[in-house]
């Protein structure tokens, strides 16, 4: 069975971690990237059902990222999930117009992830 | 007197214009003004008490010539004093730079070794904390360990015991069925015995009528003598009925005892182990009773693993949380090298360019996010760790 596949963008290698191990024990595969531009290789064509994203990132932050991502045809609609401890307003309205899907702001419970991810990914 | 000869000299090259001139910015001075207005009133003082005579006058004028000395010097003195405390400051300033300027990135590459240090190694906790956490999901968790497969597996079992209950039932018919055989074949045995009596009965009979009739052939003489054959043919044959009688009887006797004994073979005996239906019967009873005792204690255990997964899956959702602290630490520390390094950079700049303290404050926070780093803008003691990070409990969706 073909197991759906998450990418997930923060510069923090320790956090990577963590959402991967929530993500894998739930039977997800997870594709890790440190900055912006990384996650935009990793938009090769390569099918993607879901992106994990922080927002103050080097390089390229999550904002651009997501501005990016939206360009690419085969990316426009994959979902994507700020998880970033930015938790002011105008960080969210930024988010929203800029083109994700939701907003979760650190730290997460695993369970809160996984109910979130379930609810937008990709069939 | 020095200010008082060049006045003097100002006042021939210059006019009295430049002495005015010069007196004003004098008197713009404090140092200036005061000698200047006690000298003015000395003088004021001199002619009023002494009149307008010559002593009067030239005291009132050698007053006023002090006073114009202790204003051009006293400014000159104080002009000079902030001019050295100047420079001091200066030194100062530059010697606090070159300090800042050697501590300063020597602090930033600190703290980056501190935060890149702490990124990796909590990341590889991270993973083998993952990795146990994994390994203690497949061992304890629904792989094949979860209660249903354990009732699955019980099910099992006591349909396989009644199957085997079954089978022993069988094996008692048989074991019956064998016993009622033996029984018959001794019935018939014992039957087939008395008719073989019966027969040896009816050849001594025969043995004793042949016997009657050859006394009576003797008796009849030469007329009795065919006679006499006959009777001789029915004594040999009762001889050989008799035998055949016994030895019939021989060989149902042995038929009897060779099959006693094979069914003796396989009949209950107490105690001796192989080949015994009961035995067997008894062992697979033992067997299952044994394994189902088993099963049972196995069921139990599952159980308990279940219940215990579910504290265990709580505990590694809790540490999960917990492991997201070296994000908020490596955001901070990142923050405080970026300050070092623009702090750096107003250091080499022209001094002049410094921001104001407030500006300077408010461009630092910009990037801030983390409550932490948000209260810590406020003064006083540092923001205390919080024992637990609370995790937020909403998301918001688009």
């Amino acid at each position: 069975m073909n197991r759906k596949c998450i990418l997930v963008v923060d510069d923090s290698p320790s956090l990577r971690e963590v959402v991967g191990i929530t993500l894998r024990g739930a039977g997800y595969d997870v594709l890790e990237a440190g900055d912006g531009r990384q996650a935009l290789q990793c938009l090769d064509g390569r099918r993607i059902h879901l992106v994990v994203c922080d927002v103050n990132m080097p390089v390229m932050d999550g904002f651009s990222f997501v501005r990016e991502a939206r360009k690419l045809p085969r990316y426009a609609f994959v979902p994507i999930i700020m998880l970033t401890t930015e938790w002011r307003e105008e960080s969210k309205l930024e988010g929203q117009q800029a083109g994700a899907r939701a907003w979760m702001v650190k730290p997460f419970r695993p369970e809160q992830m996984l109910q979130a991810v379930a609810r937008l990914v990709l069939p | 007197m020095t200010f008082v000869l060049q006045a003097l000299a100002a006042g021939r090259s210059g006019g009295p214009a430049r002495l005015v001139r010069d007196l004003v910015a004098r008197a713009s001075s404090p140092y200036g003004r005061v000698p200047l207005l006690l000298g003015a009133c000395g003088g004021v003082l001199l002619l009023l008490v002494g009149g307008a005579s010559w002593p009067s006058l030239a005291a009132a004028v050698v007053l006023l010539a002090l006073a114009l000395h202790a204003a051009h010097w006293l400014p000159e003195r104080e002009a000079a004093e902030r001019r050295q405390a100047a420079r001091q400051a200066q030194g100062e300033i530059d010697r606090l730079t070159r300090l800042c300027a050697v501590s300063v990135p020597l602090w930033a590459r600190q703290i980056e070794t501190v935060r890149s240090e702490g990124d990796t190694e909590v990341a590889r906790l991270a993973h083998l904390f993952g990795s146990i956490a994994q390994r203690l999901d497949t061992a304890v968790g629904p792989a094949g360990w979860r209660q249903p497969a354990g009732t699955d597996l019980l099910a099992q079992l006591t349909g396989n015991r009644e199957r085997l209950d079954r089978l022993v039932e069988a094996l008692g018919a048989l074991q019956a069925s064998r016993e009622r055989i033996v029984a018959q074949i001794g019935s018939e045995a014992a039957r087939l015995k008395e008719n073989a009596a019966e027969i040896r009965e009816i050849a001594l009979q025969t043995r004793i009528v042949a016997l009657n009739a050859t006394i009576e052939a003797a008796r009849a003489g030469a007329a009795g003598r065919p006679f006499a054959v006959v009777v001789t043919g029915m004594r040999e044959l009762a001889a050989r009925t008799a035998e055949a009688s016994d030895q019939f009887s021989r060989h149902t006797d042995r038929l009897h005892a060779t099959v006693n004994a094979a069914f003796r073979e396989q009949s209950p005996t107490e105690g001796e182990p192989g080949g015994s239906i009961a035995w067997g019967q008894g062992l697979v009873r033992e067997v299952v009773d044994s394994f189902e005792a088993g099963m049972a204690q196995l069921a139990r255990a599952i159980e308990a693993m279940g219940r215990e997964r579910s504290e265990v899956r709580e505990d590694v959702s809790r540490v999960l949380v917990a492991l997201q602290f070296q994000d908020r630490v490596s955001q901070i520390l990142s923050h405080v090298t970026r300050n070092l390094q623009e702090l750096q950079v107003e250091l080499d700049g022209d001094p002049a360019g410094v921001a104001d303290a407030g500006d300077w404050l408010q461009r630092m926070a910009t990037p801030y996010s983390t409550p932490e780093e948000l209260r810590n803008l406020q003064p006083g003691p540092a923001a205390a760790p919080r024992a637990q990070a609370r995790p937020a409990d909403e998301i918001t969706y688009f």
